[in-house]
């Protein structure tokens, strides 16, 4: 605890630094966040006893900027990291650190950098700090405009693994090539714009383990493709990985590959969209012997709707990267205002369906796979089902002070292979129908309050639950809010819990403070061949939040 | 039309120079499985001491990849025989029975490990060799780092203790009497402790699996199930220790005619226990560091294993 | 308990101190809908002001807000000229949406993808919505995390007064 507050008042005294700094055309900006719970003992749901009461995580930013240098740093202390993230992130330090020269011929950066080439199916160095998951590389790197449209990459460096880097380095190059910049007089006005694109990457990790000859250098390599006309809209991207034997792909020989591709038309009111993806063996990570978050190179998306109606996550899909098919549609329209569906305030329906398969895969028996390839695809049809998920969204303004929405999904769920990875049945098949109705009542300007309710109805798993919720917005700078789920269906009726959370929330211009008390269900989560147990929590939890 | 010609040789370079790149930076393998392994188990000198490496491998029941990992524990025995010291410890909310997996192999002494090293919340399967590795979270390997770790200390790592374990089983009363014998061989500087367990080798009982869903007749080896010495160890030196210097500490046990020991488990549910055959246990002993904030504080210097009835 | 209530209380009087206190809108580049690429320090209003919206299609205060703003977004533009500028930092998995969405909404802003965070990293922002303001020279001198229903009328206060010259209070 006293550390972080060391590290806030630090902050606090930069920010008048950087008061007096002004008038030279320099400023220092940075946004810090702190997040700290305190938890109670509940057996009942199944929180665990935390010895130290409270624990938190929290970060700073600082950025400094003086015309085309800039520099700048994040702390970050985890004492102890809250429950639900990766134990291993403890302590403090100063895991980002960066300095930087850009003009427009040439951008070096020296220190962390974050990056991707093309959609990510390759190389992605990102972070989402909600989810505590950052794989910064720690290196170098250059990025030259040689031509008008012309933008080439090269980088090198290890990437961030927890407080520590990764044992492997990284080495990647790309190439993107806009035709409409470099061929000004040619194609400057015409609406068809095309960008074209390739990239290299490659890791070197030495070779320890005693009985298997592990590739110490593996490259990975593809192109991609854009071509924007107007509303339309189709961008393409392959990719192929040389044998990368891995902890997730169970230390497996075959190469691995990678396809990508999605097109969408929007005219005026309606859009569709759709999008398919193939990928085979293409976990890439810069120490072949993690899992979990830890040192990934690339990124591959789920191809589903993104909700953020709490019970439409309920079971939410990620990709397989040992092996899936994967394909979405979209269908948007907009009824306009007048019109005799969309009446006086106008109305928006989407579509939407995604679904993913396994691989026709069949598995070579341990005697004819002297190359340790573990398996072979069959054909390109689809194997075992995984996910589907088909929805209906409508938006409505039904006059000056209400508006709604209304979702209803359908989902199926295979949790032996989402959950554990398995491909034997274990579980049941989860299939939920699920219907949300989001209402706002604006009663006066600045004040409101929205209603969320929310159904969940299956037979699997845990059974049936059920949301309700209820947020106030008094003023526009505070809001207070109550939501409880209900597993009013579970099979066990000594588990029928409520998990009741209350909010309430401080907004001045760009800080916010939330203060929650209440509880969290269990939830167990496996990737890449480990499982985690997420324990329930009880207890109070404090976020602030602030960009300065 | 300058430019697209500069185009072109701008491409072409960029094309050569990518597959130059990629020619040198991709090791594409044939073979993949290395010859049969040297293992200098003994290299010539009878007399000098090696160092053992103690495995420890945490999982449960219902870790649906944990035989992944204790696979991987059994090729490392067949590969460096006796200086192989292996533990399964069993702990977390994978080894919590359940219906269908109601083997309870939890133990006091497998949950103070299994919290303090934060491994099940990390993820199972995973596991410890000689608890190496600074800082804490670095100690936790998954089953597929153990092999490298394995083979780093066998080849590089010097013993600077010595372990002689001597025993006595009487069948009747199941009265062990087990005497430990630490010697250390060069002048260290800290604080050493020792540590005694019981171990109770393939119970059969189901396994959760990745591949094969529940296999019925599951062999849990290698399963610790109590504390003959403190959970954290006994003290065999608090400052330093000298040159030959000889400890020697001596342990009388019970051994349970059912596990988990009445007492020793955190187990809520009732289930049943499980018959103790005194032919399959073991005890196993390590010395580790103690000193306190010293960077290899927890490291195993020395480990050894015994049968109680050979 | 206590050091939770201490913590909190230290916290809110840091986060008082703090204040936004402009500077100009840093160099990053990011795309066009149609794959081009254009670089921040060149966004410009003919000396009005720029309101600069971070967005994502999965985020629904974001859209809630960008929609309330164009309902009015047309008079706006006459009384003062200001210019709306929404940035998306949708990645990979929802970037084709962007383009979709922003048709079927009839948006008119001009509309920009940060898929590599680049700009949010730059101008420092937690979460989405977060709206800046910059002044007709360039100067950022407002910004505000989070949407309530009715803070499109306090944003649009604040850009006439900008626009009169008068200094922000925080």
């Amino acid at each position: 605890m006293k550390k972080f507050l060391i590290g806030l008042l630090a902050l606090f005294s930069y920010s008048v630094k950087a008061q007096l700094l002004k008038d030279v055309s320099e400023s220092i900006h940075g946004n810090f966040e702190v997040d700290a719970q305190y938890y109670n003992k509940d057996t009942a749901i199944g929180a665990p006893i935390v010895p130290q009461k409270i624990l938190s995580n929290g970060f700073g930013n600082l950025n400094y900027i003086r015309g085309n240098f800039s520099a700048g740093l994040r702390f970050e202390s985890y004492n102890p990291v809250m429950l639900g993230f990766d134990p291993r992130y403890q302590g403090t330090g100063i895991p980002y650190k960066y300095a930087r020269y850009k003009n427009n011929f040439v951008d070096i950066t020296a220190g962390n950098f974050y990056d991707q080439f093309g959609s990510g199916m390759i190389l992605r160095i990102y972070e989402n700090r909600g989810l505590l998951y950052d794989n910064t590389i720690e290196g170098f790197r250059a990025i030259i405009t040689p031509l008008k449209g012309v933008t080439v990459k090269a980088m090198i460096g290890r990437q961030r693994v927890f407080f520590g880097l990764s044992p492997g380095i990284v080495r990647g190059g790309d190439v993107e090539w806009n035709l409409n910049e470099t061929f000004d007089s040619l194609m400057a006005h015409k609406k068809t714009k095309v960008t074209l694109g390739g990239s290299f990457v490659s890791k070197y990790q030495t070779n320890q383990s005693p009985t298997l000859n592990e590739p110490e250098n593996v490259g990975c390599f593809g192109g991609r493709a854009n071509i924007n006309h107007g509303g339309f809209n189709i961008y393409g991207e392959y990719a192929y990985k040389i044998n990368d034997p891995s902890y997730v792909n169970r230390y497996n020989f075959k190469d691995g590959q990678g396809a990508y591709l999605t097109t969408s038309y929007a005219g005026d009111g309606f859009s569709i969209m759709a999008a398919g993806k193939y990928v085979d063996n293409m976990s890439y990570r810069s120490d072949r012997d993690q899992t979990l978050n830890a040192a990934m190179i690339n990124y591959m998306p789920a191809l589903t709707k993104y909700h953020t109606y709490l019970m439409a996550t309920f079971y939410p899909y990620a990709t397989q990267p040992n092996g899936e098919m994967a394909a979405q549609g979209e269908f948007q329209y907009h009824f306009k205002k007048g019109s005799a569906i969309g009446g006086k305030y106008g109305m928006e329906v989407a579509l939407n369906a995604s679904v993913a398969y396994g691989l026709d895969t069949v598995n070579l028996a341990p005697q004819n796979d002297a190359r340790q390839f573990h398996y072979y695809v069959r054909s390109l049809r689809p194997g075992e089902k995984y996910f589907h998920d088909f929805n209906i969204e409508i938006s409505k303004k039904i006059n000056k002070k209400v508006k709604g929405t209304f979702l209803y999904s359908n989902q199926f769920y295979n949790k032996d292979i989402i959950v554990e990875n398995s491909s034997v049945n274990i579980y049941p098949n989860i299939k939920t129908n699920i219907f949300v109705l989001d209402v706002t009542y604006k009663y006066k300007t600045g004040s409101s309050i929205r209603f969320e309710a929310q159904e969940m109805y299956t037979k699997q798993d845990k059974g049936s639950w059920a949301v309700g919720m209820i947020e106030w917005w008094p003023v526009s700078k505070f809001f207070a809010a109550v939501v409880d789920q209900w597993n009013y269906g579970n099979d066990d009726p000594s588990k029928r819990f409520h998990y009741y959370l209350f909010n309430i929330g401080f907004i001045r211009d760009a800080v916010r403070v939330t203060l929650s008390y209440g509880k969290q269900r269990q939830g167990i989560f496996c990737v890449g061949g480990v499982c985690r147990t997420v324990p329930a929590s009880d207890g109070v939890a404090l976020t602030v939040t602030a960009t300065f | 039309m300058r430019t697209f010609d500069m185009m072109n040789m701008y491409k072409k370079i960029s094309i050569i120079l990518t597959f130059m790149v990629a020619l040198a930076s991709c090791d594409y393998v044939s073979a993949p499985l290395k010859s049969s392994q040297p293992i200098n188990n003994n290299t010539g000198n009878s007399n000098k001491v090696l160092k053992n490496v103690l495995i420890e491998d945490y999982t449960g029941s219902t870790c649906v990849n944990c035989p992944s990992a204790a696979a991987e524990l059994d090729s490392l025995i067949a590969m460096y025989g006796s200086r192989i010291v292996p533990i399964s410890v069993n702990a977390g909310s994978f080894a919590i029975p359940v219906p269908t997996y109601s083997l309870n192999l939890q133990s006091a002494v497998s949950d103070a490990y299994d919290g303090f090293f934060n491994m099940s919340n990390t993820g199972n399967p995973c596991g410890m060799i000689n608890r190496k590795g600074t800082p804490l979270s670095a100690k936790y390997l998954l089953w597929g780092q153990w092999g490298a770790a394995t083979q780093s200390i066998i080849q590089n790592d010097t013993a600077f203790v010595q372990l002689a374990l001597t025993t006595t089983f009487d069948t009747t009363s199941r009265a062990l009497n087990v005497s430990v014998n630490t010697t250390f061989l060069s002048a260290l500087t800290g604080a050493y402790n020792l540590v005694v367990l019981f171990t109770q080798d393939s119970i059969i009982g189901p396994q959760k699996s990745i591949t094969l869903g529940e296999i019925v007749n599951y062999a849990h080896r290698f399963v610790l199930r109590d504390n003959l010495s403190a959970i954290w160890g006994d003290v065999l030196a608090s400052s330093g220790t000298n040159i030959g210097q000889v400890v020697t500490k001596t342990y009388s046990y019970n051994v349970g005619a059912t596990y988990p020991a009445a007492g020793t488990t955190t187990n809520p549910g009732n289930q049943p226990a499980i018959a103790c055959n005194f032919k399959k246990c073991s005890i196993v002993a390590f010395v580790y560091n103690a000193t306190t904030s010293s960077p290899s504080q927890y490291e195993v210097l020395q480990s050894a294993t015994k049968k109680i009835y050979p | 308990m206590k050091k939770i209530m201490a913590s909190l209380v230290i916290v809110i009087l840091c986060c008082t101190a703090f204040t936004f206190e402009g500077g100009k809108i840093p160099s990053v580049t990011i795309k066009n809908l149609d794959g081009s690429k254009i670089n921040t320090s060149t966004f410009s209003n003919n000396g009005k002001p720029i309101i600069i919206s971070f967005w994502a299609t999965w985020c629904k205060p974001c859209k809630k807000e960008l929609d309330n703003i164009m309902e009015d977004y047309a008079d706006w533009q006459k009384e003062t000229g200001v210019k709306v500028i929404a940035i998306s930092i949708d990645d990979a998995r929802t970037m084709p949406k962007v383009i979709t969405d922003v048709k079927t909404k009839g948006w008119t802003y001009e509309v920009y993808l940060d898929d590599n965070q680049d700009f949010q990293r730059a101008m420092n922002v937690n979460m989405v919505p977060h709206v800046f303001l910059v002044d007709g020279k360039g100067d950022i001198v407002w910004s505000h995390n989070s949407y309530a229903e009715g803070d499109e009328a306090i944003l649009y206060e604040n850009v006439k007064r900008v626009i009169k010259g008068e200094k922000l209070e925080h």
